[in-house]
């Protein structure tokens, strides 16, 4: 016995590993020794391994312990599984070995299981998928910017050509359409009547007629505000636009401000507002989309009776029998293709309305803050970088704000698990 | 361990270069499976046999506690405790798994034989004493068979059971000091 000092305990524990450790009893205190002779006389109890069992045991172990192969399909994916499994371990192995040389073995880390990483990973990607959804959802309320969608009710922009579409129906004399041929109905001929929102939003047509317009305040410093200018009326010409009208401000320190008006194709729109976002500081932004097609569908409808009236009053005209009858006609063909060209023309301006989108860029002098990404040098570079980091950063906190709460969740029922199937083996002991 | 020089260098040759990567120690040698099977299957398989007292599935849990072990060669962590600790764990896992599989308790076949060769007198005197500590085993519960099989057919240390089980090294001793004294009573009455 080594030990005699310790507490009861210790000396009977440090008893038993002497008299294993000996094969014999070795303490001369009898109480001592017949612990001893018991804990010899258990350890003689052991069963040994029979040798065939040892010999097939170890010819398994040769063998790399090979799994049982299962029959049919199955025992073809086990053996593709195993196939790539040992093809994934010789790489890893490889890589490992020759990385492994170039490493300190003080640094050199255990291998890790494969599964836990792969779980990782795919809780990682599940949780960035996660975060950029939130951040795509996050976007039209940053900025300032608004969005409304066809036929709301929210703030939409107002443009010369977009306006008020009942009140212009009905003012007579109107013009219609921008630009366009004035055309003067005679007070005589009864008004046509006007597209009215409330006559319903045509729910049949599958293709829909929506009228879409923007404005952007945009702030670039005082020494680019002509640059900017001139980049505004590339980009529009660029989209396949062009600048309805522009104005450019100039005081005595120079170039001020100024306002532009655009007009690009519809499908061109959101393009377009990101390319002028880049020129400098978006101030504000608004967007907004009117759904125009039961207006179109009345008109269109308007322009075929008015058509047919003006038929049916040729056909009238030609079988007039007195001339007072034929002039009567005649004057009433007269308002009828009076009425023909102010619907073809309010046809006309509806499709270009529908077709280009009206943006209305105001242009200010800032002080170049956040400004776009078209700076040039260093200073742009620095603030292009700064722009991304916290891009970076943002979506970093999104993508920890889904992966952390994830990360817990597994982690505490990993944790229950464990706790229960130790639990249930444990229950075999009870 | 019985096995030829030759069927050892198999082993080594089919196991050690991929087995290196289970170093606890800073020998190689010990640190690969090859060295820890050799160094623990007797004594898993007697601990498993005590535990299950049914050679035939003690022979299957040991087996499947080797293989278990081979394939989670990598999961094992030096700062975990010992290979030998980390080894009778997967044992117990599997025999307990048995265990609750059969929710019975079979006895062993037959004893095997001693090594070595007592004479007519002793060999009757030892008969004796084996039977009386079987039967004081008998009085036991599960849990303090599991623990004197760890002790004494596993041939762990206390540190050793301790990581095993999952307690503190002072708490294993006590519990195996109160087996052993319980069991030193079953023996005497």
């Amino acid at each position: 016995m080594t030990n005699l000092h310790g507490t009861p305990t210790d000396t009977a524990l440090l008893a038993i590993d002497d008299a294993l450790a000996a094969g014999h009893a070795t303490a001369t205190d009898a109480d001592a020794r017949e612990l001893q002779e018991l804990a010899l006389a258990l350890a003689d109890l052991s069963p040994a391994p029979e040798e065939q069992f040892e010999q097939a045991l170890i010819a398994r172990a040769e063998a790399g312990f090979p799994r049982q192969p299962r029959a049919g399909l199955a025992g073809r994916f086990d053996a593709a599984l195993t196939a790539l499994r040992r093809g994934w371990t010789a790489l890893s192995d490889d890589v490992r070995r020759r990385a492994g040389a170039l490493v300190p073995s003080r640094l050199r880390r255990p291998r890790r299981p494969l599964l836990p990483v792969l779980a990782g990973a795919a809780s990682l990607l599940a949780a960035i998928a996660v975060s950029v959804a939130l951040l795509n959802d996050d976007e039209p309320a940053r900025d300032g910017i608004q969005r409304a969608q066809p036929g709301s009710s929210g703030p939409a922009l107002s443009s010369p050509s977009a306006g008020g579409d009942s009140a212009q129906s009905e003012a007579a004399p109107r013009e219609l359409g921008r630009g366009g041929d004035a055309t003067t109905v005679p007070e005589a001929v009864p008004p046509v009547p006007g597209p009215d929102r409330d006559e319903g939003i045509a729910p049949g047509e599958r293709q829909r007629r929506v009228e879409r317009t923007a404005s952007m305040t945009l702030a670039a410093p005082e020494d680019r505000l002509d640059e900017v200018g001139s980049e505004i009326v590339e980009i529009a010409g660029r989209r396949e636009g062009f600048v309805l009208s522009s104005e450019l401000s100039t005081g005595d320190e120079g170039t001020t401000g100024g306002s532009f008006e655009l007009r690009v194709p519809a499908d061109e729109l959101s393009p377009t507002l990101r390319d002028l976002a880049r020129l400098g500081t978006v101030r504000s932004q608004s967007v907004s989309a009117d759904d125009r097609t039961q207006t179109f569908v009345s008109t269109e409808d308007r322009l075929r009776t008015s058509k047919a009236e003006r038929a049916s009053l040729l056909k009238r005209l030609a079988d007039a029998d007195t001339e007072r009858e034929a002039e009567a006609i005649r004057s009433r063909l007269d308002l009828v293709g009076g009425q023909i060209t102010g619907l073809r023309d309010e046809l006309r301006g509806l499709r270009e309305r529908t077709s280009f989108a009206a943006v209305n860029v105001t242009l200010e002098r800032g002080d170049g803050e956040g400004s776009g990404t078209s700076r040039d040098g260093v200073g742009g570079a620095l603030d292009d970088a700064l722009h991304t980091l916290e891009e970076a950063l943002g979506i970093a906190i999104r993508v920890l704000a889904v992966a952390l709460p994830l990360a817990l969740i597994g982690l505490i029922a990993w944790l229950g698990l464990r706790a229960l199937t130790r639990r249930r083996r444990e229950s075999a002991l009870d | 361990m019985k096995r030829s020089s030759g069927r050892t260098r198999d082993v080594n040759e089919a196991l050690a270069e991929p087995l290196q990567a289970l170093a606890g120690s800073a020998d190689a040698d010990s640190g690969s499976f090859d060295a820890l099977y050799r160094r623990s299957f007797p004594r898993v398989y007697a601990y498993v046999a005590s535990l299950l007292r049914d050679r035939a599935a003690a022979e299957d849990v040991t087996a499947q506690a080797f293989e278990r072990a081979y394939r989670k060669r990598h999961g094992y962590r030096p700062v975990r405790g010992t290979q030998e600790a980390w080894l009778f764990g997967i044992a117990r896992n599997a025999a307990l798994d048995e265990l609750r599989r059969r929710k019975r308790r079979a006895s062993l076949e037959s004893d095997p034989e001693d090594l070595a060769a007592p004479g007519l007198d002793d060999r009757a005197e030892l008969a004796l004493r084996r039977e009386t500590v079987r039967a004081a085993l008998d009085q036991l519960s599960p849990r303090e068979r599991d623990l004197v099989a760890l002790k004494f057919a596993g041939g762990l240390s206390n540190a050793e059971i301790a990581q095993t089980l999952g307690l503190s090294e002072s708490n294993a001793g006590t519990k195996l000091h109160r087996t052993i004294e319980k069991l030193r009573e079953a023996c005497q009455s």
